[in-house]
């Protein structure tokens, strides 16, 4: 979208978006007043074709008003949006020219012809209204087109056509204002120009020739368009798209209209229905504006897309009504021949066909908008049936929560969408969108729903229970439209089940997590009462028998039975000792991960490399996941693999650490050996993590266990910063 | 090495946090001829009392109070850094190749790293206290025969002689020549023979010092 400046060029000032605003406002009322005085102008006077403002009849004029006012419309409703919008500029000053256009025609019509002498200044406002269709055509066929959309020329070379167009509209009106004699554009034959400076006949008549680049120049912005459209891509292609379609509309309306008015030409009067299509001909006219508002403010831009629908509903609506009544009752009554005067019975009859297909047609036309306005994304319909689709397709439960979120911030065009789950008796925020990648999403709590912020607040309850809650967050100065209201509420009254799914899931596995952790601490206490405790006090023991044993002589019977005692205590005491081990290894605790491993790889009966590159220390419960996948892994393979060699790798990212098995044997491991491994896929996936093995028959087994860790620095074992601490104390205290 | 009454007794520290243990290990080392200046139960209070007065040898378990992770090790490692002339014997309730090698690679002399059960043999535990007391190494045979028993592809160690790989494991748990001469009852003479070989076998550079000896060997059998 284009943030161009519309002001004048080299302005030392830069006014306010506000007052911009302001002005484009006040722009589109003018316009709106100009229409609405033409309007009581046409209808003040008497039907009388010939002095009609347009091509002729009633219906004409107003089906042109309604195609022209749709600049000024879709004008305002861009700069609303965008301040500095050159089209939307450009849309406005166009608007506002046929608004000028069409007001001073009928005030001079009524001026002259009408009513004579009950309006001042006739012939000075037709002469202010004769040329204006000069700009009117000019700003639509060059300056709307060469800049459209992004406000800028397609290319530097283009300024010359830029140039060529601006000299030629502005010389081509001078011309006209001034041209002395009779004007000829004027909707009344036969009015002296009041302005006309006989001085400068000649020379003013030889600038209006410059009338005749006109065309040239708008063939020319057209060619820009066109190489605008080969260059073009992605949103500026799609916006080019749109103007095209509505010009290829237009074009064919006319063709068609054309095409009829020539077969039925020399007919008098002409017939209805070439009227009437000569009448859409001008109407489809609102196409081209409308399409360049679609273009400009479809993208990104839901906060007016309420006032656009309703723009486009109402202008139908209207336009629907006006032309029941221009068919019927200026239609049928001047078949019938009351064309001069009202007729009671007709209007009755107009006002009940309106009142019977009004809703009918007022449905269509809101679905037209809706499709017209929020494109295939986002009518709510759409992201209701989105959303349910994507709950029954193969999501896994866990991604529901951020598709949610993400579901209600495109369906409302929200700046942050937060899930919030209810936990305990406050609520703790899940998910929030737009996404941050893992374990950046600082934790946020909140005591109760009435503590939450965001431009709505929207509970999440299940049976009466309350579940958690939606946060909206809209961009500054868009507030929440009633329909996105609607959005919302039927987003919650869905969102029920999903985040009751999503607590149950957090449950379980934080219960999972618990078991497990529990586990390991049970294990870590077993192990160390075995070492320090039970091994310990055995040690003594056998201290003892040997003291015993050395007061007796060496061939003493008590002292052999002594020895074959202390022996056995000895295997009990190592026995004692590979028991913990396997509980628990001391050293996975003490040194980590590496040294664990490699004291694994020296107890195996089959060959292992160890490729450890961790550069911190994961987490006790990552740790203690991946050294007994590991343990449990190389006991198979000495089991199973009648492998040569095994290999032990351990990598790590900045979110996950992956520790790989390979061996080269005979692969084909299946599901029924290796048990152990199966038991592990559950702690496995308590810490989040994947276990996969692939053991192609002859091709060796290949285990890779993946588990996610915190994006920030791995957090320090307990044990590892005291460590740390206590070495600098002990060091200080020493020197 | 052999134990000589004439001379005054080599002077033992001990600290360990079961008093039961202490307590035998403290009678044992003086029936066997030792001095024990300190029996405590933490690291800090063996800090206390080698400042005080030095030992010979502080015998030290690695797992003790507050944390019973590695307080004894930490120890070891001021010891060497304050006291550099007081020999550490550390005990353990399990050993591990990645602990013996952190503590020889900053220089194996006067340095001990045994399994607790050891103790219960006094000749051998004795023997490892005379040795670190004596400037010498001592590394757990456990670790030894974990390192040289350990499953290879294509290793160097294949090539040794059943009596070489004998003398290896020697090597490693920091004996010198003499030691394992009268340990194999061999000459000393045949004894270097076989390092020799061994050292040309497995491509190792020799070296007359006896602790870089265990560490070169410790690292290689490690890798």
């Amino acid at each position: 979208m284009s943030t161009v400046a519309a002001r004048p060029r080299g302005a030392a000032w830069r006014p306010g978006d506000a007052a911009l605003r302001r002005l484009a406002y006040t722009i589109f009322g003018a316009c709106v007043a100009g229409y609405a005085l033409a309007f009581a102008f046409e209808f003040l006077k008497p039907y009388d074709q010939s002095v009609s403002w347009g091509s002729g009849s009633v219906a004409f004029d107003i089906a042109f008003g309604v195609g022209t006012s749709c600049f000024p419309l879709v004008g305002a409703l861009v700069v609303h949006r965008d301040a500095r919008n050159t089209i939307g500029w450009l849309m406005l000053a166009i608007g506002w020219v046929w608004a000028w256009n069409a007001f001073t025609e009928l005030y001079v019509v009524y001026g002259a012809r009408t009513d004579p002498g009950s309006l001042p200044a006739v012939g000075l406002v037709a002469a202010l209204s004769s040329w204006s269709w000069v700009p009117a055509i000019g700003l639509m066929g060059t300056f709307l087109i060469l800049l459209f959309p992004d406000g800028r020329l397609p290319s530097a070379r283009w300024r010359v056509v830029a140039w060529a167009s601006a000299v030629t509209v502005t010389v081509a009106s001078v011309a006209l204002l001034f041209r002395p004699g009779t004007l000829d554009d004027a909707p009344i034959q036969g009015i002296e120009n009041p302005l006309g400076i006989e001085a400068l006949r000649s020379f003013l008549a030889v600038l209006a020739v410059s009338l005749i680049v006109l065309p040239l120049c708008i063939l020319g912005c057209a060619v820009s368009l066109v190489i605008r459209f080969r260059r073009s891509r992605g949103l500026e292609r799609l916006q080019l798209k749109w103007l095209a379609t509505a010009g290829a509309f237009v074009a064919l309306t006319y063709l068609v209209a054309m095409t009829a008015s020539l077969l039925a030409g020399g007919q008098n009067p002409v017939p209805g229905w070439v009227e009437a299509l000569e009448e859409a001909a001008l109407v489809s006219f609102a196409a081209i504006p409308l399409s360049i508002g679609v273009a400009i403010l479809k993208h990104g831009l839901y906060g007016i897309d309420v006032v656009i629908n309703k723009a486009v509903v109402f202008g139908v609506l209207a336009s629907f009504i006006t032309a029941v009544y221009v068919a019927i009752v200026v239609g049928i009554g001047s078949l019938a021949g009351h064309g001069d005067r009202p007729n009671l019975a007709l209007s009755i009859t107009a006002t009940a066909v309106v009142a019977v297909a009004f809703q009918p047609v007022r449905d269509r036309v809101q679905r037209f908008a809706n499709r017209l306005v929020y494109g295939t994304r986002a009518t709510p319909y759409e992201v209701m049936s989105d959303f349910a689709d994507r709950m029954r397709s193969t999501y896994a439960a866990a991604d529901l929560v951020p598709m949610m979120a993400r579901t209600v911030a495109q369906g409302v065009g929200a700046r942050r969408v937060d899930v919030w789950l209810a936990v305990g008796p406050g609520l703790l925020r899940e998910v929030t969108w737009p996404q941050l990648p893992a374990g950046q999403l600082p934790q946020a709590t909140a005591n109760s729903i009435t503590d939450l912020q965001g431009d709505r607040v929207v509970p999440v309850r299940h049976h009466g229970d309350l579940l958690g809650a939606l946060t909206v967050v809209k961009p500054a100065g868009e507030p929440v439209t009633p329909v996105e209201d609607r959005l919302l509420d039927d987003v919650a009254a869905q969102a029920g089940l999903v985040l009751r799914n999503a607590r149950l899931i957090d449950d379980l596995r934080s219960s999972r997590q618990r078991l497990v952790t529990t586990s390991d601490e049970e294990r870590r206490r077993l192990e160390r009462n075995l070492h320090d405790g039970a091994q310990q006090n055995l040690v003594s023991v056998a201290l003892m028998l040997r003291a015993v044993r050395g007061r007796l002589g060496p061939d003493d019977s008590v002292g052999a039975a002594l020895d074959v005692a202390s022996e056995h205590l000895a295997t009990a005491i190592d026995e004692l000792r590979e028991l913990a081990r396997g509980i628990h290894p001391a050293i996975l605790t003490d040194r980590g991960l590496a040294p664990a491993l490699r004291s694994l790889a020296e107890r195996s009966p089959v060959p292992v490399v160890v490729d450890c590159r961790l550069t911190a220390r994961p987490p006790a419960n990552v740790e203690g996941t991946l050294y007994f996948v590991a343990a449990e892994a190389l006991a198979n393979v000495a089991k199973y693999a009648q492998a040569s060699e095994v290999t032990v790798g351990v990598t790590t990212t900045d979110t996950t650490v992956t520790l790989t098995v390979d061996d080269d044997g005979v692969g084909g491991a299946d599901d029924n050996r290796g048990s152990g491994l199966r038991g592990l896929v559950d702690r496995v996936s308590v810490v989040d993590g994947t276990l996969g093995i692939s053991s192609p028959r002859g091709g060796g087994t290949h285990l890779t266990c993946t588990v996610p860790v915190m994006a920030a620095p791995p957090a320090p074992n307990d044990d590892a910063s005291t460590m740390s601490t206590a070495t600098k104390e002990t060091v200080g205290a020493g020197s | 090495m052999t134990e000589c009454s004439t001379q005054p007794p080599i002077r033992v520290a001990l600290a360990d946090d079961s008093v039961l243990l202490r307590e035998g290990v403290a009678r044992l080392l003086g029936e066997s001829g030792f001095a024990v200046t300190a029996s405590v139960g933490s690291a800090d209070e063996l800090m206390a009392q080698i400042r005080l007065d030095a030992p010979d040898v502080a015998v030290v378990d690695i797992r003790m109070p507050p944390t019973f992770t590695d307080e004894g090790l930490r120890a070891a490692h001021t010891i060497r850094d304050e006291l550099p002339a007081v020999a550490v014997l550390l005990l353990s309730q399990y050993v591990e190749t990645d602990f013996a090698l952190e503590l020889v690679a900053g220089g194996a002399a006067r340095l001990g790293y045994l399994l607790k059960d050891r103790v219960a043999n006094i000749q051998e535990f004795t023997d490892a206290v005379r040795r670190v007391a004596a400037g010498g190494s001592v590394i757990d045979p456990d670790v030894v025969s974990r390192l040289v028993g350990r499953a290879r592809r294509d290793s160097p160690l294949d090539a040794l002689t059943e009596r070489e790989r004998e003398v290896l494991g020697l090597m490693a748990e920091g004996r010198s020549n003499s030691a394992i001469s009268s340990r194999l009852s061999l000459s000393t003479k045949s004894i270097e023979g076989y390092v020799r070989n061994i050292f040309a076998k497995l491509d190792l550079t020799t070296t007359p010092d006896d602790h870089r000896r265990v560490l070169a060997v410790l690292t290689y059998l490690r890798t």
